[in-house]
């Protein structure tokens, strides 16, 4: 299978690949020059080097309770100070990170492997099959998402499928939506026509020659999913909808801080500024990459 | 127009289906026995367990449940709340209102926020009144709802004592309290949708400032104010409805983060209080209820849209 997919990687394909890259390297420089994106880029590689590192990064044991060093404001030895149980904010926002990352890389990832095939299949296929997939997108987007999702996990309990589930299944229609109208604009230009005639399966055709081309506006979706699942997993997990305590979720966090945020505002502070931090760094990402790509040129 | 209505009106058959597959399958797919929920602490030995089991026909195959809960559920009879032994319907009732007038509040200052900062900002693209608005906006989409109503609770309510920090009066008998209730719980959703709109009616008026329209209006020497507020903004307004319109829905069902953090007694704390206790027949109740406002409310302002811009393509 390996040495199979090798050889098939024609000349063509390593030809694709070489521009793709130097594209991906062009619009990296663009980024980097856009101040705003570039900010954007930054919090988002912190983030993700963040919740990768999180043991390492972290200063004591998030869980362990000490009451003598309860609700203290930073100092040296606590950065961010302790919470009620005088437990280390750092290292529970730090480990949150971990936990956010996590919940919305799978609820990205779902939404990517579910709606970006059905959506190169109905507009690749046409016909029946286009109308059957896109009434039933049409029905999804036609429920309130934030009402499925809380609906979603209080049915099947928090855990990080129920999460990637309830929050991915919400995003599905728009990566549907965006490939479809992509794969239309795409089909029926002459390098579809030219692949078709040195014999490639239909299937190889959407998938190697067309998808690659409708990659841009996927990736701004993906970059501003990131930033609105991190906002549904601490909304949900604020409403005690999420992990359960002890976790060290951004949103639980917040939630336990209600009741004494008067007395230390630090604990009601800090968690909201990592998922705001967090949010704002995904959305200016993607902000930015959007103005690159325009994806509105696709749209169907 | 009317054709278009009734096509979007069959359209909706697959929609609604979707919703009450949802709804009805809530109930079995909630961890825990709903038989056992509805007899509580109370000691009950195997043949009352049977009895109310066969009463709520828990014991029937499952699409004959489906069928039957399908022919109550369109005869108007939701049930009885297993908390309240209250009827469901009459439940949510009691809720709606607490819900719509905030949803309205909401809507009326994020209105008033969001036309004024993305005219300003795509007018004065690239200025200081860009930049504020745009920065305004990012805020809006990056703070979440949940942490801005703390933050303004632990400002307002607890150090400068302004507000109260939650709770609701019922504006028949006490307006300045319930006005005064109102406050923060409007700002979080007021500047939340606002943040969007503002995003949206800047980029639309942008594009409406290039056509050639503005031009002519500009070349035969109408006052830039007039080419602005009179032509652009109007037309940028009907594309800025979809965005508007998508908040109307949203805002009607309720705000579940919001509701709870200010203890506002409205429809989606009701569905969360319902989680929580695990009521089913008021959760199943409230979600087909506001399932069923939002698909309404979507369509209402697509029409409404569609009406406004007859422009817009008939597929």
């Amino acid at each position: 299978m390996e040495t199979a997919n090798r050889t098939a990687l024609s000349l063509l394909d390593r030809l694709r690949l070489r521009a793709i890259t130097e594209r991906g390297v062009e619009v990296l420089g663009i980024l980097l020059r856009n101040r705003l994106a570039g900010v954007g880029l930054f919090i988002v590689v912190m983030a993700s080097l963040t919740a990768i590192l999180a043991p390492l990064l972290a200063t004591h044991d998030a869980f362990e309770m000490d009451l003598t060093r309860r609700l203290q404001g930073p100092s040296a030895e606590h950065i961010l100070g302790t919470d009620l149980y005088g437990r280390d904010l750092f290292t529970r926002i730090v480990l949150g990170t971990r936990i956010a990352m996590r919940v919305a890389l799978g609820a990205v990832l779902l939404a990517v492997v579910v709606g970006v095939p059905l959506g190169a299949v109905s507009g690749y296929c046409g016909g029946w099959v286009d109308t059957v997939v896109m009434r039933a997108i049409d029905a999804l987007l036609a429920f309130p998402g934030r009402l499925l999702a809380i609906v979603l996990v209080a049915a099947l309990g928090p855990s990080f499928f129920t999460l990637y589930l309830a929050i991915g299944i919400n995003a599905v229609p728009s990566y549907a939506r965006v490939v479809r109208g992509g794969v239309l604009s795409q089909k029926e230009k002459e390098y579809v026509e030219a692949a078709r005639m040195t014999g490639e399966s239909e299937a190889r055709i959407l998938f190697c020659q067309i998808l690659p081309n409708c990659i841009a506006p996927i990736l701004v979706l993906v970059t501003l999913d990131f930033a609105h699942a991190i906002l549904v997993e601490s909304s949900l997990s604020f409403l005690g909808l999420g992990f359960p305590p002890p976790a060290p979720s951004w949103g639980l966090m917040l939630s336990e801080a209600r009741g004494y945020m008067e007395l230390a505002p630090h604990v009601a502070i800090f968690p909201g500024l990592a998922i705001s931090l967090a949010i704002l760094g995904f959305n200016l990402l993607g902000d930015g990459l959007r103005d690159i790509f325009d994806p509105r040129q696709y749209e169907g | 127009m009317i054709r278009y209505i009734l096509r979007r009106l069959i359209e909706l058959i697959p929609v609604l289906f979707l919703v009450s597959f949802l709804v009805f399958f809530i109930i079995h797919l909630i961890p825990g026995d709903p038989v056992e929920v509805m007899l509580g602490e109370e000691r009950h030995d195997q043949a009352t367990y049977e009895l109310l089991r066969r009463q709520m026909g828990l014991d029937e195959p499952i699409h004959v449940q489906y069928w039957s809960w399908l022919r109550r559920t369109l005869q108007g009879d939701l049930g009885y709340s297993l908390r309240t032994k209250k009827p469901v319907f009459d439940t949510i009732v009691e809720r709606y209102p607490a819900t719509i007038y905030l949803a309205l509040s909401s809507l009326l200052l994020g209105t008033l926020i969001a036309i004024p900062a993305g005219t300003v900002a795509a007018v004065r693209q690239n200025t200081r009144w860009d930049y504020g608005a745009m920065g305004f906006a990012l805020f809006g989409i990056s703070v979440p709802n949940f942490w801005f109503a703390l933050l303004l609770i632990l400002g307002f309510g607890l150090y400068l004592g302004w507000f109260p920090t939650m709770g609701y009066a019922d504006p028949g008998t006490n307006l300045a309290a319930f006005l005064w209730h109102l406050t923060l719980p409007t700002i979080v959703l007021g500047t939340d949708m606002a943040s969007t709109v503002t995003r949206y009616l800047r980029a639309e008026m942008l594009e409406q400032l290039r056509l050639d329209y503005v031009r002519t209006a500009r070349a035969k020497g109408l006052p830039p104010r007039l080419v602005i507020y009179k032509h652009t903004l109007k037309n940028s307004l009907i594309g800025a409805t979809t965005a508007i319109g998508l908040h109307v829905g949203r805002l009607l069902g309720g705000s579940t983060v919001v509701e709870t953090v200010f203890a506002w007694p409205g429809v989606a704390r009701l569905v969360l209080e319902a989680v929580y206790a695990r009521d089913y027949p008021v959760l199943q109740g409230a979600v087909l209820l506001l399932a069923l406002t939002y698909v309404g409310v979507n369509l209402v302002v697509d029409v409404f849209y569609k009406w406004l811009d007859p422009r817009i393509r008939l597929r």
